[in-house]
């Protein structure tokens, strides 16, 4: 699985946690947080 | 006092530096307290040898590094080593000065007692509950009129009261030496080859004793060669060296500190001659933003054209750059001999020794500390434009209503066209007094209401619709009366982040947001009629606030 791919799933997750209205962990905020750091270094 | 207090800075370098002269005069000012930074690599590394000083302990953060295996659950992995490195220590404050994304992820993750600034709630909903940083999220994020300079916004944020800024101890004399770093980060910021070439002739032919240094980053390699091998400075080449793609940044730190005057765009190298205390010309162009970024010390003179597109914002397409224009090396040279002469204390006769041609399209300020912080005053003594004259109404009201602080300050000075159109927003406070004060009342529905036995629910969700009305109706006030929105917009974040667990709690909270924006705004309405009433009469066509 390419990076893209594994960011894409681990967001799809994350996604349906927050449409299902459950709270996220730890572990969801920093995926998040990685991908925002992707996100701003292009 | 005793305590550790966590920094995170994930934006660009000269942030960075403007983040150690607020966290210095915040450590000034509580002795004992341990100061911690997250920086990114790229952005911490060159100048850590300053930030160490201020800071016991750097946590830099790169993403390279994180990834380097080459996954993202490799990445995920390190990432969560690094946070588990930085929540070895609980925090009693930790305080996000970046407002980007990652920054807000990163702030959630760290354990500290109390969090400033950017961060997520459990719904990863952006969350900003201290005023200054929801005055920077609403304003200084979306706007370009800004009043404070962002050294004094955080040093507001830390609740600092007084003014502790670097002193000239040392004894040792600067050489004949003008440092110029004629680079900046973009395009429409900088000013090109061409006019920094008529700067450097005319010094090096009038200052036969001086050598200039150049500065810069190994990108500005190409555009520093057009300047060096113009054949425009071809018989005085042996006094100009060009350290740039060749100087560490502690390398440039350690010329300026030798040297009598820094010549150069908004950028690190102005904030790292203002930590050298070197006097300085600074020219700002496009997006800059000179009240907000020039660089914090009293010994700059910042050069700003005065069209009315500048500052620009980045997204806004140029290809003419007509501010460029506004600013002439005969200005540039004539502040300089100002400076080199006599430090300028004359710089007033000096000023008026150039032609109005070349001073008409700018305006030229000088730095300098005040009790409240940084400020800008203009020596161009130009009318105040409208865009003027809003900034130093929100200055007064913002450092009021957030800091307690009383400015006394005269009414700006202005024209009768300006007085005409800034008459116009005498209805547009009315239209948003009239609407905060709709909003206390719906709130005040709201609170009965749910105070009840018997909860009428249909007379809730009425008002709760009224409310959106409002927050609707204040946005088209906005979009009809543009320079109200450093009010509307910093209401709308405050409200957003009230406190409360229930409908109840909630409209507590909007109530007194929507109180105090309503008073606000009668404060704007008033100083708005006295600005106006010397200029135009207004009277008949005013409605009382």
């Amino acid at each position: 699985m390419t990076i893209q791919e594994e960011i894409h799933k681990a967001m799809k997750e994350i996604q349906e946690k927050l449409r299902t209205n459950q709270n996220l962990k730890e572990e969801h905020l920093e995926q998040l947080l990685l991908v925002s750091l992707i996100e701003e270094e292009g | 006092m005793k305590g550790t207090v966590l920094f995170i800075q994930l934006t660009r370098i000269g942030d960075l530096v403007q983040t150690l002269q607020a966290v210095r005069q915040f450590k000034g000012e509580t002795p004992g307290i341990e100061c911690h930074l997250i920086a990114r690599k790229s952005m911490g590394k060159g100048i850590d040898f300053l930030l160490r000083t201020v800071f016991e302990k750097i946590f830099y953060l790169d993403t390279k590094d994180l990834l380097i295996e080459g996954t993202f659950a490799s990445g995920h992995r390190n990432l969560k080593h690094f946070i588990n490195r930085i929540n070895e220590t609980t925090y009693d404050v930790s305080v996000n000065f970046s407002y980007t994304k990652s920054s807000s992820y990163l702030h959630s993750l760290v354990r500290s007692n109390q969090k400033l600034g950017l961060t997520r709630n459990d719904k990863t909903e952006v969350s900003v509950t201290d005023p200054w940083s929801q005055y920077v999220y609403s304003s200084v994020m979306r706007g370009t009129n800004t009043p404070f300079n962002l050294v004094d916004i955080y040093r507001y944020s830390l609740g600092c009261k007084e003014l502790l800024v670097l002193q000239n101890e040392s004894e040792e004399t600067r050489e004949n030496r003008i440092v110029i770093h004629p680079f900046a980060s973009s395009k429409k910021k900088s000013w090109g080859a061409t006019k920094w070439v008529e700067v450097i002739y005319k010094l090096l032919n009038e200052y036969t004793n001086y050598d200039i240094h150049l500065v810069g980053a190994p990108n500005d390699l190409e555009e520093v060669s057009k300047i060096v091998n113009s054949p425009a400075l071809e018989k005085v080449k042996t006094r100009l060296k060009s350290h740039v793609g060749d100087f560490a940044i502690e390398e440039t730190y350690a010329l300026l500190q030798r040297a009598k005057l820094f010549i150069g765009h908004d950028s690190l190298v102005s904030h790292l001659a203002a930590e050298t205390l070197t006097q300085s010309i600074v020219i700002s162009l496009g997006t800059v933003r000179p009240h907000e970024t020039t660089a914090y010390s009293d010994k700059v003179i910042n050069l700003v054209p005065r069209n009315s597109c500048f500052p620009c914002k980045v997204d806004d397409r140029c290809e003419l750059l007509p501010c460029h224009n506004s600013i002439q090396h005969q200005v540039v040279t004539k502040v300089a001999e100002s400076y080199l002469s006599d430090g300028l204390k004359d710089i007033n006769t000096c000023l008026a020794e150039l032609s109005p041609f070349h001073t008409g399209n700018l305006k030229i300020y000088k730095s300098e500390y005040t009790e409240t912080g940084l400020r800008l005053n203009e020596l161009t003594k130009n009318y105040s434009d409208i865009k003027d004259v809003f900034k130093n109404y929100y200055e007064i009201i913002f450092q009021y209503y957030l800091r307690g602080t009383d400015i006394n300050t005269s009414l700006p000075d202005i024209t009768v066209e300006t007085a005409n159109n800034l008459s116009q927003y005498i209805e547009g406070t009315n239209h948003l007094f009239e609407l905060y004060n709709f909003g206390v009342r719906y709130c005040n529905q709201i609170i009965k209401a749910s105070e009840q036995k018997q909860v009428d629910y249909a007379e809730l969700q009425a008002a709760v619709k009224k409310l959106n009305e409002v927050d609707q109706l204040c946005q088209i006030t906005k979009q009809t009366y543009p320079l109200l929105a450093d009010l509307i917009d910093f209401f709308h974040v405050n409200k957003a982040n009230t406190p409360g667990n229930n409908l109840n709690e909630i409209a507590k909270s909007s109530l007194l947001c929507f109180y105090d924006a309503s008073n606000l705004a009668a404060v704007i309405n008033d100083f708005i009629k006295n600005t106006v009433e010397s200029k135009i009469n207004v009277a008949e066509s005013i409605k009382e606030v």
